[in-house]
């Protein structure tokens, strides 16, 4: 009776695993249970199996019998190669790793997080409480694009996606992912526009979906020095700039929450604090609309009341 | 994956994860390994018949699971965890990032950031290393929040609703704390609506444990996030400086064209739009009802005023 595939897969591991020397295509057709048929069927099935143990990460060494000798190669597996190595890990960082791995409960990447925690716990690694901790919170990801960005990403493939341009306007874009990074709970993929033979940042929620990759795996190698904070300008140090404005009594909380109070009269309070963003300050204030009024700095006072204008005239 | 390759993958993982939790029973292995027990054992049976070449009792996985509970005796050469894969080390590393943005204990932090240098070690592609997680807002009472959370008790807490720019008591059960899109939300139970309700946990204003067990029947003092008004349509007319605005409220648009950049959204909060709209200064313009245009044109003057 014929063997399942899974059974012989394990088999072929276990016999790779044990090879002290490397052992030829032909040994391994007489020796592990569940190779069967002619020549050329046993050959077809052996090139499938490599090929599904690599899909599994496993790495499968080729090697030559004899250095003096043009010789049929073989093969093996080292057990450095496969198994997992995290000597001296204690249980306080098997613990982290566990809270670090239970980040992860979106669907996403749930089941290679559970994947990642089962290994580590696999260690035997005393006082092991992975089970009761819990992360401080937990990422959602509802983009449809994402998990294909990530394993792209490491996996160093193309990918082929439409992006909107200075005019809104859907344009195809062929990027060499060379690194995805969170802002805030932003997403951004920063990688090599192929067309502009440049470095571009692209926020994820912005590509359209069906995303697709192109091309081989390992298909461009990141360029030594790449630091991916440094193509993200919100990670640039920017000087803090103080702001002044006066808010109605008793509203504006938000505002409240991250100032002092410098002075107040029977209708207003002035407030203070520092900013490094002045998109976003700007609609802070705006949310706020009557209820506030900008006392400094002048250009924030302008660009203030340059929108109030705009919006004013929409009436 | 396909399905005999992932079988391989689990039966691979099975051998180490049992010879780590000796006398498992096979439903908590089931349930471990996300397969129904009948899969389980059907595994077991399989990796029964495993083994290295010559294939006598002496080279088989010996391991022994009659009356519920699983034992290996034998676990030849696959004694070990396999290594873990890119995919895998790439979202320990990122989520040391997430916990290094809240760790406030030097050695903690110390012992996440080592770790991460361990793991940068055994990452194969370059590209798995070019990850990164950052955010600077500190959660505001995650701690207690956590804590409450793990032993199942109640909060007090203070809450700024932004739209309403007030701010409320509320009694609630923790339940879930998660980031999403850019805020970090708390998914509790609410005494008061008795229904789950969720708050962006910035807007947490201040946060009290209740050390006695609530009765159901206990009241807050005004009412939360109780969507009393009637659902309206806004159409209106964005531009690309309003782009963030969309992608965050992308749950509630009805209709989009992202050619003409006109899109619908229900609101059953107006002061939610109309401070959205004056906050986007001038970048997105109300189209229908009328009355909203005229409202936020009208907070504009007024504002317009002051100066």
């Amino acid at each position: 009776m014929p063997i399942e595939k899974a059974e012989r897969l394990i088999n072929l591991t276990m016999a790779l695993l044990a090879a002290q020397r490397y052992i030829k295509k032909s040994q391994i057709f007489a020796i592990v249970a569940g190779y069967s048929g002619n020549a050329e069927a046993m050959e077809r099935m052996f090139e499938r199996d490599k090929d599904d143990l690599r899909n599994l990460g496993i790495v499968i060494e080729v090697g030559g019998l004899d250095p003096f000798f043009d010789d049929e190669p073989g093969y093996r597996i080292k057990q450095t190669e496969y198994a997992l190595s995290l000597e001296n890990l204690t249980a306080a960082e098997l613990s982290l790793l566990a809270v670090a791995a239970k980040t992860w409960q979106d669907a996403t990447f749930s089941n290679s997080a559970q994947s990642a925690l089962r290994k580590l716990r696999s260690l035997g690694i005393e006082n092991d409480a992975t089970n009761y901790v819990d992360a401080p919170f937990h990422i959602k990801i509802s983009n449809s694009n994402f998990s294909l960005l990530w394993s792209a990403t490491i996996a160093a493939q193309s990918l082929v996606f439409e992006y909107p341009n200075q005019s809104n306007q859907l344009e195809e874009r062929e990027i060499q992912p060379y690194g995805i990074a969170a802002w805030r709970g932003q997403w951004y993929l920063v990688g090599r526009d192929v067309a502009k033979d440049a470095i571009r940042v692209f926020k994820v929620a912005r590509i359209a979906p069906e995303c697709k990759v192109r091309g081989k795996v390992g298909a461009f190698k990141l360029p030594i020095d790449f630091d991916i904070s440094r193509h993200l300008v919100m990670l640039q140090d920017t000087p803090q700039t103080p702001v002044i404005l006066q808010i109605r009594k008793e509203r504006c909380h938000g505002l409240r929450q991250k100032s002092k109070k410098i002075k107040h009269d029977v209708e207003w309070d002035e407030i203070q604090f520092n900013e490094n963003n002045r998109s976003q300050t700007i609609q802070e204030i705006l949310w706020y609309g009557p209820d506030v009024v900008v006392i400094s700095p002048e250009d924030l006072k302008i660009a203030v009341i340059a929108s109030l204008r705009e919006m004013a005239k929409n009436g | 994956m396909d399905k005999p390759l992932a079988r391989t993958a689990r039966l691979l993982d099975l051998i180490p994860f049992i010879l780590s939790h000796q006398g498992i029973a096979i439903a908590d292995l089931a349930n471990e390994f996300g397969v129904t027990e009948k899969e389980i054992l059907a595994d077991l049976n399989l990796i029964f018949m495993c083994g290295l070449p010559q294939y006598t009792a002496l080279e088989l996985i010996d391991l022994s699971f009659e009356h519920g509970f699983v034992t290996v005796r034998e676990p030849q050469n696959l004694d070990k965890p396999r290594k873990l894969n890119g995919e895998e080390l790439s979202i320990l590393i990122m989520g040391l990032d997430v916990l290094r943005t809240q760790i406030t204990d030097p050695v903690k932090e110390q012992l996440a950031k080592d770790l991460q240098i361990r793991l940068r070690q055994l990452v194969e592609s370059a590209t798995a290393n070019a990850i990164l997680y950052a955010d600077d807002r500190h959660l505001p009472y995650i701690e207690t929040i956590n804590k409450a959370r793990q032993n199942r008790t109640a909060l007090n807490i203070s809450y700024l609703n932004t739209s309403k720019d007030e701010i409320t008591t509320r009694r609630i059960l923790p339940l879930e704390v998660f980031q999403q899109g850019d805020e970090f939300l708390l998914l509790t139970w609410c005494f008061l609506s008795k229904a789950n309700r969720t708050f962006a946990i910035a807007r947490i204003l201040s946060c009290d444990p209740i050390s006695v067990t609530l009765p159901d029947s206990i009241s807050d003092t005004n009412p939360v996030l109780l969507p009393g008004n009637a659902i309206v349509t806004i159409k209106f007319k964005y531009d690309r400086a309003a782009l963030s605005f969309i992608e965050n409220i992308q749950d509630r648009i009805v209709a989009i064209d992202q050619v003409s950049m006109i899109a619908s959204v229900e609101v059953w909060d107006s002061e939610w739009i109309l401070r959205n709209v004056l906050a986007n200064a001038g970048h997105i313009k109300i189209l229908a009802p009328v009355e909203f245009a005229h409202e936020v044109a009208s907070r504009a003057k007024i504002a317009l005023s002051n100066y």
